[in-house]
């Protein structure tokens, strides 16, 4: 009896579940706009919005910035019967749709007004913020909505584009998807050194939160093509573009910051002035605060391996190994100029630490750290900074000399 | 007035639930008894049954037969009523001119066997001068002589009671009535017609014995017996049905069965109360434990190697006359996932098959209900590129995923039913058109999208790899209940459908063995032989959960 006491309240309670639960209704997967990128620029209506604000199709906003939802596949609701592969005429595989406002959340719901299906962000890959938007706004501002909506997932990346964001999220090859290109270009980081950590969406919150100042990656958009080229930096303070750095700069940073596991270090040898060049295929980079009374330095020691991947050299000079140790004080001259270059940049152009210079003091002194924090980015550029580099070249390739 | 009252009123769904809350219980409570009355009443054993009422016609059991030839003769005539296919055949034995009759049915006995050895030296031979005058003496005496000197046949027996002999005769066996002899012999010739032994249809090995069951039950006891060569296969026979008498047989190994599990096996068998047992499938149904589960609580088999295999676990087999599939009791969920397969094959690749078949049971159970959640709830959870490619071949389907799925896997379902009972020569055709239907006509008819057709197919593949053909049959069926779970709650019912299913198989029992084992309650040393077979040098146990009088498989 007892048993069956216990299967009416198992059976009651499911069924009573189904009755109180609120997902009760489903949304068919084609029945929803899946957006893959979303572009943010400064306000710049577009026809369709001049031509329907004339006959009065508007709402009380400022105009203060104009989102691009990138929308796959570009349904147009005609269903139209696909024959085949080879289709008639080489559409784009991609659907752009632009609103301008000042709520980033209240674009999104004016889609409704504007798409027969309603936006999900569940797939949303990239973010590009053009750079005069983040020049005006702080990034906290903008991406306030982003950060707290549940429905974008927080690995999504954030990059900067430098003209428009709407530029960037367009494309003139047939059938590529920009926001997904963007985003395979960051897996390309084993090959090359100018590509910093993506920043996904959580990362930049936490950055955001530590007041530290931060890169994004730079993208640069030509003729409907897209390259990462260097990265915006933004102030840790105000959360606001203060300007760019280079590839070059970026090269210099990426061997202070991080442990670079490709890429490449081109210099010219010495006497001949022919090209050679280097590939790091293992670098390991330590900065080391110093502290002395007050006085904050630092010293920053690089070690790499890697190969001699390509010598112009003409006539053939034999690897010997006098040749290789010339070769590699050359190429740790080269290093070296990249790298007082961006520190320059840094402590003197821009007086920004984005180098993660603080957060090894933070780690390594944290007494001192919580004096120096407030005002960190003006203490780093007063900061002295050694550094040495060490360059190893273990391995010349399958070259037979 | 009144909308002032209706806006104090809670909203009235609260009012629906608070009134479901109360009532479904009870409901349930109500069904629940309901259904254990009928199941109690339909099968259990009633000790005052009243008899069933006398035929006019029926020979009494107590009826003797009375030693003088033509009464007995007619007795027998009329016990048996007007049945053509009785022959009676009345002759005088040679030599002492003693009139005899035997009384046989036609069909069922050995004709060549009966002439041979029982008409001829009665007939033919007859009894020497000599030995005449013993012949004449008394009852006694002409019985001994005939059993012992006239009747070159094994199976001989004597009786006094008209009903046996009805029965017997109605069962296959000659009768013999002599001329001044107390009652009559039954002389074994009973021929039953069987079919070759041949490969099993529902349980096809690549390796292995090419030998399955047949209708007879004297045959598969003769497989039990030729295949497993062992004193200790004891083979109990029983009988079961109220009207049509079946034989049963259950065979287990007397020093290896737990003797607890055979007891219980016989008091269900003798506890069957049914007219007739037409297949073991009856048998079953009535002595298994939980009659409201999907899933089999008795696992059956036409291999003679299963049963051997079964046996030296200590499992028990019950065979039945008429059919040629034995069951082995108890079964345990992992048992319908294994084929014998497993173990005459190395263990590494014994191993892998079987965890393709655990893999293909779960997608056989779950691929559609997975496809609905994922479609209708959960689009986010689909990679990217792939979600991008269904958005669009699922455009122009006009149905919910449900609908789509449900389309789709009735109709395989109906193919698949079709296609067992369609005669042989039109089944190619079936599957043509069975083929064209699920392939690419429903697509190209917009009906489902081509991703669907996938994932049907792998379920419907999936679910052909399991080796017991009725757990497949019940997968089948709980697929379509966590389809109907996935388009409500999505991920979150087909979690919510597993979770019950799981606990489902905790509580079941099959003959005092839990379900589940050797998972629940966890078993270590059985593990060894549960979702990877380990080398048979390892496997030096006999399952424990089945309490082995003699644990040891080595010794």
């Amino acid at each position: 009896m007892n048993r069956y006491i216990r299967y009416a309240s198992v059976l009651s309670a499911s069924l009573l579940l189904f009755l109180t639960t609120g997902c009760w209704s489903s949304n068919e997967i084609e029945d929803v706009s899946v957006i893959v990128g979303l572009g943010l620029d400064i306000a710049n209506e577009s026809r369709f919005e001049r031509d329907i604000n004339q006959q009065g199709a508007s709402y009380p906003k400022k105009k203060v910035l104009t989102a691009t939802v990138q929308i796959v596949p570009p349904i147009t609701g005609k269903n139209e019967k696909k024959s085949g592969g080879s289709s008639s005429s080489p559409s784009k595989a991609y659907l752009n749709e632009q609103l301008t406002g000042d709520s980033v959340f209240q674009i999104f719901r004016q889609f409704s007004l504007r798409r027969d299906r309603p936006l999900v962000a569940h797939h949303l890959k990239v973010i590009v913020v053009s750079s005069e938007l983040a020049r005006r706004y702080s990034l906290e501002q903008i991406f306030d909505f982003i950060l707290r909506d549940n429905d974008i997932r927080p690995s999504c990346l954030v990059v900067v584009s430098h003209r428009s964001a709407l530029e960037a999220l367009s494309s003139n090859e047939p059938g590529e998807i920009p926001a997904l290109y963007l985003m395979g270009l960051v897996d390309n980081r084993y090959r090359s050194n100018k590509i910093i950590p993506p920043m996904s969406l959580i990362k930049l919150d936490s950055t955001m939160q530590s007041g530290e100042s931060f890169l994004l990656q730079n993208v640069v958009t030509a003729q409907g093509e897209h390259k990462f080229s260097g990265a915006a930096i933004f102030k840790g303070s105000t959360k606001k573009w203060i300007g760019e750095l280079s590839q070059y700069d970026l090269e210099g940073l990426l061997w202070v910051m991080e442990d670079v596991k490709g890429g490449s270090l081109k210099t010219y040898a010495p006497k001949t002035g022919h090209t050679v060049t280097y590939e790091p295929k293992n670098s390991h980079s330590t900065i080391i605060p110093k502290v002395q009374g007050d006085e904050i330095s630092f010293h920053i020691k690089i070690e790499s391996e890697g190969r001699l991947i390509e010598d112009w050299s003409f006539p053939e000079i034999p690897s010997s190994g006098q040749y290789i140790n010339e070769l590699e004080q050359q190429f740790e001259e080269e290093a070296r100029k990249q790298i007082e270059q961006v520190l320059n940049k840094m402590q003197h152009v821009y007086h920004v630490d984005v180098g993660g210079f603080g957060d090894q003091v933070r780690i390594k002194h944290p007494k001192l750290w919580k004096k120096v924090k407030e005002n960190w980015d003006e203490t780093f550029s007063h900061a002295p900074i050694t550094y040495e580099v060490k360059m190893n070249i273990t391995d010349f390739g399958s070259s037979t000399d | 007035m009144w909308s002032v009252i209706v806006s104090y009123i809670p909203k009235w769904t609260i009012w629906v639930q608070a009134l479901l809350l109360v009532l479904v219980p009870i409901l349930m409570l109500a069904l629940t008894n309901w259904f254990r009355k009928s199941i109690n009443s339909s099968y259990s054993l009633k000790p005052n049954k009243p008899s069933p009422p006398e035929r006019e016609d029926s020979v009494s059991p107590q009826a003797l037969m009375t030693g003088l030839y033509d009464a007995d003769l007619t007795s027998v005539r009329k016990a048996i009523g007007n049945n053509g296919d009785v022959e009676f055949r009345e002759f005088t034995i040679r030599g002492t001119g003693t009139r005899a009759a035997i009384v046989f049915v036609d069909g069922l006995m050995d004709n060549d066997l009966m002439d041979t050895h029982l008409i001829r030296p009665l007939m033919l031979v007859g009894i020497p001068e000599a030995e005449q005058e013993h012949f004449n003496r008394s009852s006694d005496t002409i019985k001994a002589y005939i059993s012992s000197q006239m009747l070159p046949v094994s199976e001989i027996k004597h009786t006094d009671r008209l009903l046996e002999l009805v029965q017997s005769v109605l069962a296959g066996t000659t009768s013999l009535l002599v001329d001044g002899m107390q009652g009559a012999f039954l002389v074994g010739s009973a021929k039953g017609k069987s079919r070759n032994i041949e490969e099993p249809l529902s349980e096809a090995l690549l390796r292995g014995p090419r030998v399955g069951f047949t209708e007879r039950l004297a045959d598969n006891t003769g497989l039990l017996r030729l295949h497993g060569k062992n004193e200790s296969l004891l083979l109990t026979r029983f009988e079961v049905g109220n009207r049509v008498k079946k034989d049963l047989v259950i065979a287990y190994m007397k020093d290896i069965a737990d003797p607890k599990l055979v007891d219980e096996v016989v008091t269900r068998i003798q506890k069957i109360e049914i007219d007739d047992p037409l297949e073991s499938g009856y048998i079953e149904q009535l002595i298994e434990e939980n009659v409201m589960s999907p899933f089999q609580q008795v696992q059956n088999t036409e291999r003679p190697d299963r049963v051997i295999g079964a046996l030296l676990e200590g499992r028990v087999a019950i065979l039945l006359d008429g059919t040629p599939y034995a069951l082995i009791v108890p079964v345990t969920f992992s048992m319908l996932l294994q084929s014998p397969e497993d173990y005459y094959e190395r263990w590494i690749s014994g191993s892998f098959v079987r965890l393709l078949r655990v893999l293909s049971a779960l997608l056989a159970l779950l691929a559609p209900a997975l496809y609905i959640s994922f479609i209708s709830f959960h689009p986010g959870l689909i990679p990217t590129k792939l979600a991008l490619t269904i958005i669009e071949s699922r455009q122009g389907v006009p149905f919910p995923s449900l609908i789509e799925a449900l389309i789709m896997e009735v109709a395989i379902e109906i193919l698949r039913e079709a296609g067992i009972r369609l005669p042989k020569p039109i089944g190619p055709a079936m599957g043509i058109v069975g083929g064209l239907i699920i392939g690419d006509a429903a697509v190209n008819a917009g009906i489902v999208s081509p991703f669907l057709v996938i994932v049907v197919a792998v379920t419907a593949i999936s679910s052909f790899t399991i080796p017991v053909y009725s757990a497949g049959i019940t997968l089948r069926v709980l697929r379509f209940t966590a389809m109907f779970f996935a388009a409500v709650l999505g991920l979150f019912g087909v979690v919510m459908f597993f979770l019950l299913l799981c606990s489902h198989l905790v509580i079941l029992k099959s003959f005092g063995v839990p379900y589940a084992s050797p998972m629940v309650p966890y078993g270590i040393s059985d593990l060894k032989d549960f979702l990877i077979r380990f080398p048979l040098k390892v496997m030096k146990k006999r399952p424990q959960m089945l309490n082995p009088k003699d644990p040891d498989r080595r010794n």
